[in-house]
């Protein structure tokens, strides 16, 4: 009867450290995705393969292993490397500009767009004096005479 | 009755407000493709040095923190940098020209061989301690620590330990002299 116990003790201690590991995985991935690689154009530490990408990850999975929060971790890549090392700005402060700017522009220019359409189609013929319209009648008339 | 002949007057807003807008949107852009790029200034300037240890060429752990109280100079380099070479001989007579001061000259051999660093370091007598960075481990971390993106790049400590003067790329005798002068190695 022990021995069971003690093996469904076992058991359950190894699923819940695969579950515990599983998560931690996750979060570094996830993390590792917003932290840019410092040389490279654009990629993140998960997508490069430099040294530099690989020292970095291994920075990044202790700190989860350590418990740290996510904004605590990305606080100390910002701290050594500045807001560039995150791939994506955060959406507070004179950051919210880049998130901001292209709305505007998209909402501005769909404005405009829209303001000139409905002014197009609101455009009426220019009215036309009657005098000139007996004239044009009577050089027709003419026209078909001859 | 409208006149037919009458033109449709514009809106003072279209008339001026979108020629600005536009001005200064072609403004923002040539400022931003024309202004000189900043200046590139470590995070650690004006910091405490960050401590690590690491392993000399020799197997044996050096910790940095075990030399406040005297200037520092890190440096990191690889064999295989081409701009290490050229400045390891300025660094190793600056390390002896300094000597009297207690100066402290420490050679951090980046994403290289052990064997390798070493020939590096008898090729061009660094007659001061070369460590191997070691991103397996936490105290070894060196580069993280630092923020490095490239080698070679030289940090200069004063002798309470924090990083007056961080270069980026080659040093040349200019700022190398700078350097050491900022931390009284000089």
């Amino acid at each position: 009867m022990i021995r069971i116990l003690s093996s469904l003790l076992i058991l359950l201690l190894a699923g819940f450290s695969l579950a515990q590991n599983a998560a931690e995985d996750a979060r570094v991935q996830a993390l590792a995705k917003q932290i840019r690689c410092p040389i490279c154009q654009g990629l993140s530490i998960t997508e490069s393969s430099t040294d530099f990408s690989r020292s970095m990850l291994n920075e990044l999975k202790d700190r989860v292993k350590q418990g740290e929060t996510d904004d605590s971790i990305r606080d100390y890549f910002v701290s050594k490397y500045g807001r560039v090392v995150l791939l994506d700005p955060p959406k507070s402060g004179s950051d919210l500009i880049v998130w901001g700017a292209p709305l505007v522009i998209l909402f501005g220019g769909a404005a405009a767009l829209f303001s000139y359409l409905r002014r197009a189609s609101n455009q009426t013929m220019p009215e036309v004096r009657s005098a000139s319209l007996e004239k044009v009648r009577k050089q027709l008339e003419e026209s078909q005479k001859l | 009755m409208q006149n037919a002949n009458s033109v449709q007057k514009q809106n003072p807003i279209q008339k001026f407000v979108v020629p600005i807008v536009l001005l200064a949107f072609v403004a923002a852009l040539g400022y931003g493709l024309t202004k000189p790029a900043a200046v590139n200034t470590s995070s650690l300037e004006g910091k405490p040095a960050p401590d690590f240890t690491l392993k000399t060429l020799e197997g044996t752990d050096l910790t940095l923190s075990s030399f406040k109280g005297r200037p520092v100079v890190v440096n990191f380099f690889a064999s295989w940098c081409g701009p290490c070479v050229d400045e390891a001989p300025m660094l190793s007579q600056a390390a002896i020209d300094s000597a009297a001061k207690k100066t402290v000259f420490l050679g951090v051999a980046y994403s290289d061989k052990a064997p390798l660093a070493k020939a590096f370091r008898d090729k061009y007598n660094l007659g001061f301690p070369v460590v191997m960075d070691d991103d397996k481990l936490e105290a070894g971390r060196s580069s993280v620590k630092y923020a490095i993106t490239g080698v070679p790049e030289t940090f200069f400590i004063d002798a309470k330990g924090i990083v007056v003067k961080a270069i980026t790329g080659p040093l040349d005798a200019e700022s190398l002299q700078a350097g050491l002068k900022g931390i009284g190695a000089i």
